[in-house]
């Protein structure tokens, strides 16, 4: 059932997503033939003044299609668990965890797509040899330089980083399951109840990792600063290990509202 | 054959922050009878067929659908329409039939073809074009097409026109199952009478009657609509 389930969740999902990643294709070629047509040599204000505009509308289109596809998928999960869809989702004949697993997957992938599109993106877009990419590809090699003068960046630390970075957009995408379904226990104001879970739930987090900061830096490496701002470093190890946790908890947190607490209005 | 009672509560009680919605029931609906859950609003009805569904869970008591707990196995007895249209509107009718065939073992393509031929419901034509009344057709639709133990009918008849009540009420009588029942919760209850085998009254979360429909007309003198006006007069 759960390919099925799976199945049903594309078919619903993909009929906005799909244009809106089409779009960041289409934003990138009309950027890229503005970088390669070398419209900020040109002579003529107007053509300097599109050229700006249609990378101004590439900046914000990325921006947004990001937003829009998780407001998208947020939007999804309430109307289909918790609104009338829900009477439906409810008494089809599968397990809870299905459900949950089911929506986490195509979630986690769809926001995953849309990040290597934008990632594919800004590199075809530096690839150009105008003078604006070159500026964008020296802060690239600025900020690369700057980390390998910390610490050296090895396969291990990056493969690491990617693993940590697939588990803690799991611990959000989660978080939010877990959130929308806390708000459910609220007999008015099920929305309202969700964003202020969402906000208690983020202060607990920002605590522990404060905790966590604060203990390593009086205990183990006081002296060790580079360990602080090296994104390729061993802190991969406390983010990868809270992700998960965080991932069990809110999965669990899910799985309880929508097996013993359901209650759809 | 599956013998013994289709719905058996035993001591089902409900609360709302202390409040009963439903308050010891004890109830046995039996199979192969089409009976009427009749109540004024706020009665109880809806919290009933919630827990059935296992949309809800009792504070205390038991239900037992086909002597199991409602889980994944009653899902698969139970064939319900639910008050409200619980169809993905982006989604052509062909795509929710082909839907219910995916989750539903029992449920009969062919069965839901002719229906939808029957009302002229195109199944090429996406549910968010539909009028309201069309798309509680197609649900019924999708719930009368299963095999199932027990069709829970929550108000299936109050959004469509008079001309299509007598069609569905017939699509009702003859596509169940004759081992099968159906628990039809209504307000309009001159237009379903007809065919009731059973009527169960409840009233701020009690049963206060159960009995065949023809036995209450015999006994009181009147129609059960007459019989449940005086009952929950204002």
């Amino acid at each position: 059932m759960l390919g099925k389930l799976m199945k049903y969740e594309w078919k619903a999902t993909w009929k906005l997503l799909i244009p809106l990643n089409l779009f960041i294709v289409v934003m990138s070629v009309l950027a890229y033939t503005t970088v390669q047509l070398e419209f900020f040599e040109s002579n003529n204000d107007l053509v300097i003044m599109t050229g700006t505009l249609l990378l101004l509308a590439y900046v914000l289109s990325m921006f947004v299609i990001s937003i829009v596809t998780v407001i998208y998928l947020i939007y999804r999960f309430y109307t289909s668990v918790y609104g009338d869809e829900g009477y439906l989702l409810h008494t089809l004949p599968v397990d809870k965890h299905h459900i949950i697993v089911s929506k986490a997957v195509v979630s986690v992938s769809w926001v995953i797509l849309n990040i290597f599109l934008i990632y594919l993106s800004v590199l075809f877009l530096i690839s150009t040899q105008g003078r604006f990419s070159r500026t964008i590809v020296d802060g690239f090699e600025f900020y690369i330089d700057t980390l390998n003068n910390y610490n050296r960046i090895d396969t291990f630390g990056i493969f690491m980083t990617l693993i940590t970075s697939f588990f803690a957009l799991l611990a959000r995408v989660l978080k939010i399951t877990a959130c929308i379904s806390l708000g459910q226990l609220s007999s008015n104001h099920k929305v309202l109840s969700s964003i202020g879970f969402y906000y208690a739930i983020y202060i607990v987090q920002r605590m522990f990792t404060l905790l966590y900061y604060v203990i390593h830096a009086l205990v183990i490496r006081a002296a060790d600063y580079t360990y602080y701002y090296n994104p390729f470093g061993s802190s991969w190890a406390f983010t990868l290990l809270s992700s998960l946790i965080y991932s069990v908890i809110f999965y669990f947190l899910t799985w309880y509202v929508m097996d013993r607490r359901l209650n759809l209005d | 054959m599956e013998m013994g009672p289709i719905v058996q509560c035993v001591g089902l009680t409900k609360t709302y922050g202390g409040k009963p919605a439903l308050n010891q029931i004890y109830l046995n609906l039996e199979r192969g009878k089409i009976i009427g859950l009749l109540g004024p609003n706020g009665s109880g009805k809806t919290t009933l067929i919630k827990i059935m569904n296992g949309l809800l869970r009792q504070s205390a008591g038991e239900i037992f659908i086909g002597g199991t707990k409602p889980g994944i196995e009653t899902k698969y007895k139970i064939s319900y329409l639910p008050e409200r249209t619980y169809l993905h509107s982006g989604m052509k009718v062909l795509e929710m039939v082909q839907y219910f065939q995916d989750f539903y073992p029992d449920f009969r393509i062919e069965r839901a073809f002719d229906m939808l031929h029957r009302l002229q419901i195109p199944p090429n034509e996406r549910l968010k074009n539909l009028s309201k009344g069309t798309k509680e057709k197609v649900q019924l639709i999708l719930v009368m097409s299963r095999d199932a133990d027990l069709y829970v009918l929550d108000e299936p008849i109050a959004g469509v026109d008079p001309a299509s009540r007598d069609y569905i009420l017939r699509t009702i009588v003859s596509n169940y199952n004759r081992n099968a029942s159906v628990l039809l919760s209504t307000h309009l209850i001159s237009d379903v009478e007809s065919i009731l085998d059973e009527v169960v009254f409840i009233k701020y979360g009690n049963i206060i009657l159960q009995a065949p429909a023809e036995q209450i007309r015999q006994r009181e003198g009147k129609s059960i609509d007459r019989f449940f006006r005086e009952v929950f007069a204002c």
